[in-house]
């Protein structure tokens, strides 16, 4: 059937069975392979992308449920080449090891952010509870997170974007 | 492509899902969000031959009545954990923690 959905702020038409996953639609018939199919049972988020806005985990949703609507991978954060914010403090604060489940939580964590600006340690790592990094990395990733908060706020820091070392003690 | 093979078809209203459901028996299956049916399917340890999306027919959404709260059935957890209506009128269902959608 015809699906007609907008991926990355630019809208497509393509022709697709009603089986096909959408992590399998935007890996293999848009060539973005940002989101990773890692467990096909919704356990691990590193195939977690934006549904209009808000983190979905897309191996749990068929191409043809988005029909009409907006998806962002995170090919699509960094549309001019500068880096989104979430994935500035990524790089800054070493947020990743080896980098399966990046995507997936910076996607999380920019969902989270929209939904709450200012989160407490406790609200980033509850609201992250659904992606799994299989490095164990969260430590890094929280701390990314609360940075980019921070840089967001108006209350937070204005030199420049990563704030290092910015990240409160939190064990 | 993981799941089997199967005809799909997209409800507009719940009446259209009624229809649907009516014509295919038993071999239809509702899909609302899909993030437990859809598990099921890709493991294969469910195959129904038609899938009705439910997903669009407009049952989503929280509104407050006289006395009553009416939250449709295919609301997400995701809206009912941040819908303010709920926190105002039934905080217990809203404590149920920030899902993904």
């Amino acid at each position: 059937m015809q699906l007609i959905v907008t991926v990355n702020g630019r809208q497509r038409a393509d022709e697709v069975e009603p089986r096909l996953l959408l992590v399998h639609y935007l890996r293999e018939v848009c060539g973005l392979r940002a989101a990773n199919a890692g467990c096909d049972t919704t356990s691990c988020g590193a195939c977690t992308v934006l549904l209009d806005g808000a983190s979905v985990k897309s191996c749990a949703m068929l191409a043809v449920q988005a029909q009409g609507r907006s998806v962002t991978t995170a090919e699509g954060l960094a549309p001019s080449g500068e880096l989104h914010p979430v994935q500035q403090a990524f790089r800054a604060e070493h947020a990743l090891q080896c980098g399966f489940c990046t995507p997936c939580m910076v996607l999380a964590a920019v969902s989270l952010l929209a939904e709450r600006p200012d989160p407490t340690e406790q609200q980033v790592r509850e609201g992250l509870e659904g992606n799994l990094c299989r490095c164990t990395g969260y430590h890094n990733i929280v701390t990314a997170v609360l940075a980019a908060a921070r840089a967001a706020t108006p209350a937070g820091h204005t030199a420049g974007p990563a704030s290092p070392g910015g990240a409160p003690e939190s064990r | 492509m993981i799941p089997a093979p199967f005809g799909y078809a997209r409800a507009s209203s719940a009446s259209h899902a009624a229809g649907l459901l009516a014509g295919h028996g038993d071999d239809a299956k509702l899909l609302a969000g899909g993030q437990s049916l859809l598990p099921m399917m890709t493991l294969r340890l469910s195959r129904p031959a038609m899938l009705i999306d439910v997903g669009m027919a407009g049952l989503s959404g929280i509104a407050a009545g006289d006395g009553e709260l009416v939250i449709g059935a295919a609301t997400t957890h995701a809206e009912i954990a941040s819908s303010s209506l709920v926190r105002a009128q039934a905080p217990a269902a809203g404590v149920c923690r920030r899902p993904h959608r």
